[in-house]
């Protein structure tokens, strides 16, 4: 791992057009808290780490689900929009076909 | 050929073996397709969107196309918690082809346990979706407020 000292106001830079500068630090020893500011292309998706790597591990934890091709049917909130848009409808239509096409489903 | 394909079949249709569903034909215009994959999975980025419970769902398969032994479950946000409003950046939208967030089909990655009560949905984020031209995208939202594993359904739904 790169490793870098920063003052305060000091910044990095990596790649092409990100930025991150040391905008604040305050405390010290475990307590220390540094406050960074970020300046990325839109493309370029910045996350906390911690929180990256739960979605990650629900995800994983996603493709665990029990075998069987059936699943639970819930109930619906009555607060529950009805889905009538034109788009969505076309969508609904072709995954609604893809399960009664199956091979072994006749 | 093995069996009936989707639409009929027709030169454009493609088979793949999945674990869970035996053979599937799929034409490639109807596959939900994340660019990016998603969050962890960069690998997942073309769906097979499967309703055995029937089109309102509310949960659905996700079956990979390109890997016939993954495949996930999603259900419709807006009908487990109508109360979940996601806000999404309008960079994230535009990529989809979207200009605001009432236009997208939002779901969330479910991890399921042995019953409804017993499994979790992920709001902290959720997989924004266009209907019309079927592009999506794991958004991870910047809001505490909403968990990674959210209850799918509540004590008083249930």
């Amino acid at each position: 791992m790169l490793v870098l000292t920063r003052k305060l106001d000091e910044s990095i830079v990596i790649g092409d057009g990100i930025v991150v500068k040391v905008i604040s630090v305050r405390g010290a020893g475990d307590q220390a808290v540094v406050r960074l500011g970020i300046d990325a292309p839109s493309t370029v998706r910045v996350w906390r780490k911690e929180v990256y790597d739960q979605v990650a591990e629900a995800n994983r934890a996603a493709l665990a689900t029990p075998s069987g091709d059936k699943l639970p049917v819930l109930p619906v909130p009555a607060a529950a929009p009805r889905l009538d848009r034109p788009g969505l409808n076309a969508f609904m239509q072709t995954i609604q076909e893809n399960y009664q096409d199956k091979p072994d489903r006749g | 050929m093995a069996g009936p394909l989707l639409n009929g079949g027709g030169p454009m249709a493609v088979t793949i073996e999945t674990l869970r569903f035996g053979e599937l034909g799929y034409r490639p215009e109807q596959l939900l397709v994340f660019p990016g994959g998603l969050i962890g999975l960069p690998e997942m980025k073309r769906f097979i969107v499967l309703a055995p419970n029937g089109p309102q769902g509310p949960l659905y398969w996700l079956q990979s196309a390109d890997r016939g032994d993954l495949a996930l479950v999603a259900a419709d946000v807006a009908q487990v918690a109508p109360a979940y409003k996601p806000v999404v950046g309008q960079d994230e939208l535009h990529s989809l082809g979207l200009s605001s967030i009432g236009e997208a089909m939002v779901l969330g990655v479910c991890v399921l346990g042995d019953t409804p009560a017993s499994s979790t949905i992920n709001l902290l984020a959720p997989l924004i979706v266009n209907p019309v031209n079927r592009l999506g995208r794991q958004v991870l939202l910047d809001d505490a407020n909403w968990s990674a594993r959210h209850p799918l359904v509540t004590a008083e739904e249930g």
